[in-house]
């Protein structure tokens, strides 16, 4: 398997990245953590920072297949296919608290969350 | 496994009577529970960063579920929603450091990568600094999961949120099997970066003392105040793991079982006293105000496992600590052990004042909730096994601890 890849990443072949370079794609990768992280920091609606931890949740994705281009195994892809997996599964659970949440406290602000403070 | 298979049994059979009293408790819940036992027990086997990943989402995934379990309350809603946001929040710094370490590195096997790492000729400045950062995001998403400070914010809310059996098992089971994979990938695929990791346990280590007992003094509930006692406990752990020698990593998973049974008993206390004598509001400490006087052997038995945890010399937690310090000393860092000291003398003064509250404390006689009820006639018969074995496994371990030695350093053996 990583032979073929090997054969198929260094002959004539069209590059399928075409001018783009590893670190394009790191770039991408690491702009979209940054913008999960600082909204997860930042926002209050329960929502907004979960598709927050999704953008990280993608970005790390990113990541993950460049480099697997980058190093021509399949290691990382494999790990990309599992992780959307997860994330679907998340996101099933996310929505089920937030409508639990909602029929409680008709808001979705986390400034509201304060009743186990103390 | 069969360690982690043996504690939720504990918890499970220790939270008997308040999952009978507990009209929300289906069979969905012994399924959950059956499941996130499975995930537990299957996380230190894991040679793969996938199967690291895939693993403790489940766990985490179950845990959220479990957490928000009291569908009609709102503080169990509140529990499980806060969990599942810090939970989502750390699993995507783990993916983004497995990613740079997959960058680095160019696979996500821990064979491979002890092979490649130990070849110092592999590597250049760009390959190790992809490899800090990356290290370093798994350490604070693992710091996240077995509550080391600073990221233990979630854990007293958490606790106090969600009903007690459940907070039972969250406080007893996951964390020996979450520190033993952290251990596993730190000592066997990344050994060679060891002064590095040393540094962030030191780090975390410190963070957890001081957070811990510091906060735990000033708490009124008594879930909160465990949840906080436990924060310092894994700052002790997570002191002797940051030795990286082979005794540091036996004395490791010594003191993780003698924490385990000392929360086996606390807790087991805690959740017969829930389900008994005051159901639906949260338990206060104030609320052990002389249960001495109430019932002799309960109270005596609750002041040996509260002197155990402060560490009091013939009991088994001032073995493990005793341990755990003795690992940092033969590692030489005398400045570490110093503040080991330091801490285990603050974490002392406030199980201490509980002791004096349980034993001595006339003047709010009457505002125990257990002085006024007179619950404890009635243990069942599961609730008296579990408080009495972690009793007695906190009691006499320091006298004979070799059973537990040799497990805990068979389990260092496979570490490696």
């Amino acid at each position: 398997m990583i032979d073929t890849a090997l054969i198929v990443g260094q002959s004539g072949f069209p590059d399928p990245m075409g001018g783009l370079t590893l670190s394009h794609y790191l770039f991408v990768s690491a702009a979209m953590m940054a913008i999960g992280l600082i909204g997860f920091m930042s926002r209050r609606n329960l929502i907004i920072m979960f598709l927050c931890t999704e953008l990280m949740f993608q970005g790390a994705g990113i990541a993950l297949i460049a480099f697997s281009r980058y190093h021509l195994n399949y290691d990382g892809q494999t790990f990309v296919i599992f992780v959307l997996t997860i994330a679907a599964a998340e996101a099933a659970m996310a929505l089920a608290l937030v409508v639990l949440l909602f029929r409680r406290r008709e808001s979705l602000s986390s400034e509201e969350w304060s009743e186990l403070k103390g | 496994m069969l360690t982690v298979i043996a504690l939720s049994i504990f918890s499970l059979i220790g939270s008997y009577a308040y999952l009978q009293k507990n009209y929300f408790f289906s069979f969905e819940y012994f399924f959950l529970f059956i499941l996130a036992v499975f995930s537990i027990a299957g996380l230190p086997y894991c040679f793969d960063f996938i199967g690291v990943y895939l693993f403790l989402e489940l766990q985490s995934l179950i845990f959220y579920t479990l957490a928000s379990f009291n569908r009609t309350s709102s503080f169990s809603t509140e529990a499980g929603v806060k969990y599942f946001i810090i939970g989502a929040f750390s699993s995507g710094l783990l993916l983004f450091g497995i990613s740079l370490i997959y960058g680095a590195c160019g696979s996500l096997n821990f064979e491979v990568l002890r092979v490649l790492l130990f070849d110092s000729n592999f590597y250049n400045n760009y390959h190790i600094i992809l490899c800090f950062f990356g290290l370093f995001l798994i350490f604070c998403s693992f710091c996240f999961k077995i509550s080391a400070a600073p990221f233990h914010f979630w854990s007293p809310e958490v606790y106090e949120g969600s009903a007690s059996s459940v907070s039972f098992f969250f406080a007893v089971v996951p964390k020996i099997s979450l520190l033993g994979t952290l251990l596993h990938f730190c000592s066997f695929a990344f050994f060679e970066f060891s002064f590095f990791w040393e540094v962030l346990f030191i780090i975390f280590a410190f963070f957890s003392f001081s957070f811990g007992s510091f906060s735990a003094v000033c708490q009124k509930k008594t879930k909160k105040f465990l949840a906080f006692s436990s924060v310092t406990h894994v700052g002790f752990i997570i002191a002797a793991a940051s030795t990286h020698s082979f005794s540091g990593m036996t004395n490791v998973f010594f003191y993780l079982f003698i924490y385990s049974f000392l929360s086996i008993s606390f807790w087991s206390f805690i959740t017969f006293l829930n389900a008994q004598c005051f159901f639906n509001r949260s338990s206060f400490l104030a609320d052990f105000f002389l249960v001495n006087k109430q019932n002799f052997l309960l109270g005596g038995s609750l002041g040996l496992v509260l002197f155990s945890i402060a560490g009091i010399p013939p009991l088994s937690g001032f073995g493990a600590k005793f341990f755990s310090f003795i690992s940092v000393v033969e590692n030489g860092s005398i400045f570490l052990s110093f503040i080991i000291v330091l801490f285990a003398v603050i974490s002392c003064f406030y199980y201490l004042r509980v002791v004096k509250w349980v034993f001595f404390d006339t003047s709010y006689a009457n505002k125990g909730m257990l002085y006024q009820c007179k619950p404890f006639f009635s243990i069942s018969f599961f609730e008296s096994i579990t408080f009495t074995s972690g009793l007695f496994f906190s009691c006499f371990l320091f006298i004979a601890p070799h059973f537990f030695i040799l497990i805990s350093h068979r389990i260092t053996l496979a570490l490696f």
